[in-house]
């Protein structure tokens, strides 16, 4: 009686956990599928049928994972340039009173202005090209990972370093065994809301100031009016970011794994 | 004083010392260990701490008590008289205003591995597995991989856990992660141990079972250990001398309890000390 009652509610959490998502993206395929025949204008609103045989094609000849591949590289390169200024400064802020004293204010008023208004600025110091969308990506990343890390450090529970010291551990010692690892799990989920932007301000960046890449190619199809390429470009941009958050989140529970 | 009709003192009158007027340096009864000031492992002396400025009320105000090794003092006393704050200054965590704080007639400045330390809300490092944990301080942690690994043994089964030495604390229980940082502190081999409501945060029957496991740990290992607690039966089960501390920060008195271990929770003597004690505290709210 007890274990029918257990394995029915495990049968309906399978169904909520596994099978509901899935239905949901079906669904609106579906939608999306009889709101293009009733339109039927695939240069408006391609169906899903269209936009997957044009994404066949550009996948055959290799247009796509060029694209992917350029993406995916530049949104690496951005987030870990992020990484390494925001970890160290971000830490110091939270840990050092007279660093939060120095960068938390101008670090407050620069965050509002999203990436994609830095793009013109960018264009005009460092052209079109790498540099630029290092920078822009970069800087979408930077923020979300300098607040995080800062309050990660700074909200680190007294409570283990009180305990650490009373077992006579100090100094780099207290930090490196103690402060770090408290500090780790939130710098972690950072680390990822910061990959997650690096992604986004990559499309912004992508698409005024790149010839490659997936932000591109929505770009590009919009001007050749194939606006079934551009819904593959939009898919596979949605497709990537989700697999980028999910092995994050592999990473992040793997690091994590004693919580 | 009322007390003087106590009817413990009366028919037991070994069992209660009473320390002299709130204010003077209690002076040795008859009941005190023999105490020389090289005897002592603790003193603390004239020790007040203030909020911010000496304009304010105090929280500790001219606290004055010495300890020997082997014994077992619990600080009780209303909220907000400071005893946690008494236990945090003896750890080095808050600094004091004046007077002095010295364990082996050295001055305290900070935290040290001397004072070993169990905090009501475990502080366990999640990161580490029990026996890492058991392992982390100094002295826990030196010598040997085999010396290290028998030092873990041997903790973890004062405390029972054995068994569990590589789990990590998410999987354990409140009661068996207290035990964990009952073992972590005795591991590191502290002069003295400062506990500070360790067990507040737990069910009473895991209460009555720590209350145990750490009576066996200290009749094994004799450290000298101040415990604080809200608990005035807890207090009487496990101390031999009890310091009533007063609202504003002042020691009122000490009491021992002179009831030989083991005790029986429900036994006449213990409740009547009890009563005595929650009188006490009572009167000290005042």
């Amino acid at each position: 009686m007890n274990s029918r009652t257990l394995s029915q509610n495990s049968a309906a959490r399978v169904l909520t956990e596994n099978a509901l998502p899935v239905l949901t993206v079906f669904l609106v395929l579906g939608i999306w599928y009889f709101a293009a025949k009733f339109m039927n204008n695939p240069q408006v609103l391609p169906g899903p049928d269209l936009t997957a045989a044009a994404g066949w094609e550009l996948l055959k000849d290799g247009r796509l994972a060029a694209d992917v591949i350029a993406s995916l590289t530049r949104v690496i390169e951005g987030w870990m340039l992020a990484l390494v200024i925001a970890i160290p400064l971000g830490g110091a802020m939270g840990r050092v009173d007279a660093v939060h004293k120095v960068f938390g204010t101008l670090i407050e008023l620069v965050r509002p202005i999203p990436p994609i208004a830095m793009v013109p600025i960018a264009i005009l110091w460092f052209g079109i090209g790498w540099v630029s969308q290092l920078f822009i990506v970069c800087y979408g990343a930077f923020f979300p990972m300098v607040i995080g890390v800062f309050d990660a450090f700074r909200n680190v529970d007294k409570v283990y370093e009180q305990a650490a010291q009373s077992l006579g551990c100090k100094g780099i010692s207290l930090f490196r065994r103690v402060v770090v690892m408290a500090a780790l799990p939130s710098v972690i989920s950072s680390m990822r809301i910061g990959l997650g932007l690096a992604f986004v301000s990559l499309v912004a960046a992508e698409l005024i100031a790149a010839s490659t890449g997936l932000g591109a190619l929505i770009a590009n199809s919009r001007v050749t009016f194939q606006t079934d390429h551009m819904l593959v470009g939009m898919i596979t941009i949605g497709i990537v970011g989700f697999a980028l958050a999910w092995i994050m989140r592999k990473v992040e529970s793997y690091f994590l794994r004693w919580r | 004083m009322s007390d003087r009709s106590s009817p413990i003192r009366t028919r037991e009158s070994t069992a209660f010392a009473i320390a002299p007027a709130p204010g003077l340096p209690p002076a040795a009864t008859a009941f005190d260990m023999p105490t020389s000031a090289s005897q002592h492992l603790i003193s603390v002396e004239d020790v007040s701490i203030w909020y911010r400025s000496a304009s304010q009320r105090p929280i500790l105000k001219e606290v004055t008590l010495s300890a020997a090794a082997g014994e077992f003092i619990c600080l009780v006393g209303p909220s907000g008289c400071g005893k946690s704050t008494l236990l945090k200054a003896m750890a080095g965590f808050t600094p004091i205003g004046s007077g002095s704080i010295r364990v082996n007639g050295v001055k305290v400045f900070g935290p040290g591995s001397d004072r070993g330390m169990v905090f009501q809300e475990f502080a366990l490092f999640p990161w580490l597995t029990v026996e890492e944990n058991v392992l982390f301080g100094d002295k826990a942690s030196s010598g040997s991989k085999k010396d290290r690994k028998e030092r873990a043994t041997h903790y973890l089964d004062l405390v029972g856990l054995t068994k569990f030495r590589n789990y990590h604390p998410s999987q354990l229980s409140g009661g068996m992660r207290q035990r964990v940082a009952l073992a972590r502190a005795w591991a590191n081999q502290p002069t003295v141990l400062l506990m500070d409501e360790p067990f507040g945060a737990l069910d009473a029957r895991t209460r009555q079972e720590l209350q145990d496991t750490l009576l066996r740990i200290f009749t094994e290992e004799r450290t000298l250990c101040f415990f604080v607690t809200h608990d005035t039966s807890e207090a009487v089960y496990l101390a031999d001398r009890i310091l009533v501390m007063h609202t504003g920060g002042e020691a009122r008195e000490e009491l021992h309890v002179g009831i030989p271990r083991p005790r029986d929770r429900h036994s006449e003597a213990v409740v009547e000390r009890v009563k005595t004690v929650d009188r006490r505290a009572w009167e000290a709210k005042q």
